[in-house]
Parts: C-alpha cells; sequence; structure tokens
C-alpha cells in the first residue's frame, strides 16, 4: 500500500520486550508494507544460550531489527522498529531508541523479569511507553499483578493483546499514541 | 558447538590473518550471531560482540537483496569502513558467516580474495546446524 499523499505526521515507535515475546509477530501483524526481516534460525551453537523453551514452536530469532509501516489515519503514519530480544543485541538498543517517540513494551506473564531491562532503558532515554501482555495461553496473572510485579507507575497504560492479530495489536499502537497525545498536552498546560 | 576439527579451524583463521596483509582478526560465526571459532588476537569479548553485530549486518544487508536485488540469491559480501578499520564478511558454510577485520589501509581486494579462497577450501566445515527442538521445556 503506498504512503497516502495526506500524510503529515510521522512517528517512530519501538516495540521492545524479552526474548520471544512476540515483538516480530505485532510488527508483521499490522504492517501495510513488507516488513523488514532479520530473523534467523537458531542454531546449535546457541545451545545452553538461548531458551526459547516456552516459546513452542519458535525457531527463529531477530538479529538485527523488524520494521514495518501503518498508517492510522490519513494523516498519521507510524514507522514500527521492533528490538531484537537477545542480550547479545542489545547493543542496537540505544540506537533504535533516539528519536523515538514512543514505546511498547511487551510482555510474556511466564517471564515477567525479562522487561525489566527494557523499561530500565526506556526510562534512561526517557522515551513514553505503554505495556502490553501478549496473551500466550496459560498466562495466568492478572493485568493488575503485572502493574505491581514491574512497579510501573498509574499514568502507564497496561493493557492485553494478542501479538499476532491485527486489530488487537493496532488497538496497541493506538493506546501508546492517545497516551501521547495526553501527555503533550499536559506540558502545554503546564506551560501555558 | 565444538567439533573434534576446531582447532584445525582455528588454525586455518590463523593462517589466512598472518598470510594476508592488513588481515588483524578472523572469526566465524553462527547467522543467529554466536561465534563458533576466531583467532587468538581478539579477546573471547571481542568476539562475542562481532558475532552478534556481524549477523546484524549480513541479516540487514539480506533485506537490501530481497528489496532490490534480482531475487536470485542473498548476500555475496558486506564490507565495512570505520575509523582505524574495515570489517569483511562472507557467507560461509550453511548457517555460518567468515568475518575478517583489517586495517584501515588493507588490500581489499586481496582480503576478499582470501576469504572466498578459505571458503571454497573449507566452508563444508564452517557450518550452523539447525537446532533440534526441545523436548524438556526450560523456564
Ligand atoms: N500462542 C501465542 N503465540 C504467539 C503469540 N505471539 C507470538 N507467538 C509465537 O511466539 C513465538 C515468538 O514470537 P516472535 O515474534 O519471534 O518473538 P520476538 O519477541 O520477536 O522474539 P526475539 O526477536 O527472538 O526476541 C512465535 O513462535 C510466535 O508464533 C501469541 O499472542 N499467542
Ligand atoms: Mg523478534
Amino acid at each position: 500500500m503506498p504512503l497516502a499523499g495526506t500524510v503529515t505526521e510521522g512517528l517512530k515507535i519501538v516495540i521492545v520486550g524479552g526474548f520471544g515475546v512476540g515483538k516480530t509477530t505485532m510488527v508483521r501483524a499490522v504492517s501495510e508494507i513488507r516488513p523488514l526481516s532479520t530473523e534467523e534460525t537458531m542454531t546449535q551453537a546457541g545451545e545452553g544460550i538461548d531458551h526459547p523453551g516456552l516459546a513452542d514452536g519458535k525457531t527463529t530469532t531477530t538479529v538485527a531489527f523488524d520494521f514495518g509501516r501503518i498508517s492510522l489515519d490519513d494523516q498519521m503514519v507510524l514507522y514500527l522498529f521492533g528490538a531484537p530480544g537477545q542480550e547479545r543485541f542489545w547493543f542496537v538498543w540505544d540506537r533504535l531508541f533516539s528519536g523515538t517517540l514512543g514505546a511498547v513494551v511487551l510482555v510474556d506473564t511466564r517471564r515477567l523479569a525479562d522487561s525489566w531491562y527494557a523499561i530500565d532503558r526506556l526510562e534512561h532515554h526517557r522515551t513514553p511507553f505503554i505495556v502490553a501482555r501478549n496473551n500466550f495461553p496459560g498466562s495466568t496473572h492478572s493485568i493488575e499483578d503485572v502493574r505491581d510485579a514491574l512497579s510501573l507507575p498509574d499514568d502507564v497504560p497496561l493493557i492485553d493483546c494478542d501479538a499476532r492479530d491485527r486489530a488487537s495489536a493496532k488497538k496497541v499502537l493506538i493506546t501508546l499514541v492517545d497516551h501521547l497525545y495526553e501527555l503533550s498536552t499536559a506540558k502545554e498546560a503546564v506551560l501555558s | 558447538m565444538t567439533m573434534a576439527t576446531d582447532a584445525n579451524l582455528t588454525w586455518m583463521l590463523e593462517s589466512l590473518v598472518e598470510q594476508t596483509a592488513g588481515a588483524t582478526h578472523a572469526l566465524v560465526l553462527s547467522r543467529d550471531g554466536l561465534k563458533l571459532c576466531h583467532t587468538s588476537g581478539m579477546s573471547i569479548d571481542q568476539a562475542d560482540q562481532l558475532s552478534a553485530i556481524a549477523a546484524g549486518v549480513q541479516a540487514l544487508s539480506q533485506g537490501a537483496s530481497v528489496e532490490f536485488g534480482d531475487g536470485t540469491g542473498g548476500v555475496r559480501h558486506s564490507m565495512t569502513e570505520f575509523h582505524g578499520g574495515i570489517l569483511f564478511i562472507v557467507e560461509a558454510g550453511e548457517g555460518a558467516h567468515l568475518a575478517v577485520v583489517a586495517a584501515e589501509d588493507a588490500d581489499v581486494g586481496l582480503i576478499g580474495h582470501r576469504m572466498n579462497e578459505l571458503v571454497e577450501q573449507i566452508g563444508a566445515f564452517l557450518i550452523a546446524p539447525p537446532r533440534q527442538p526441545e523436548r524438556t521445556q526450560q523456564a
């Protein structure tokens, strides 16, 4: 789908989170262009290093970053960058975060601790973010448990999603954009 | 992954670096960014870093090939020049890449030639097979 001529606003958004939480899946689900894919088959060299045990059927991993694009309406387009989840590629994160207006932290409640580092880096960069719980089967914790476990302030939106589903993933992005607008209106109110 | 031939492969990498003017380090890595073997002038940390970097570079270059190439294949060769050095990466055997770091003023043609030669000779051993599905679940 070509980019509409009416677009006046492009926002750079990062999707970040631990290994195998569904970041690539989400970018692929919503992108209107062929997504840039840097998936590589996980090799035997990673035995004992990568633990895809919980993500059933996961055979590949992101070795650089995902890229996709989605128009939310005639005016606004989001440029989506999916971060790599494995620690050896974290050096890419700081570059991805620069110039980013907002981020989605995707979490798998079976491995919540994997999201701490992402939240820590975003806070360091002062990048506004929301948290989306990817509903894998067997996710037991309630959404409020997640808020407690991650010590998220009340003003950080926290929602459920299915990263494989286009409509659900799009709702996550709209929640983020709404949050960004709220923050900027709040700032303007203080300044004026 | 350790193979009986690891020592021989490392030896081949060492001789590539010794016999090629300007070449400083050589490394074989899996496409998913983990080191398989490397020359001894490089620390373990440097080898781990370069493995992740080279896998990322090749994956992004693959994106360029998909979008702008003729569709007949992957990435032949990547070269990155930075202040103080040059990084070369070529496809090795299945699932693996060969990376060489060279001095800034190295002969680019010569290094590329030596790398291709090595891959022709021993590419069949420079491999990283896909993982077997895990039977036991790990947390
Ligand atoms: N059941 C279920 N499976 C999912 C969901 N989202 C992703 N998956 C699967 O979980 C696996 C992980 O997805 P990826 O999108 O590769 O995860 P990632 O976060 O990009 O992983 P890395 O880049 O390797 O860190 C894949 O096999 C997906 O098919 C979901 O909402 N429900
Ligand atoms: Mg991914």
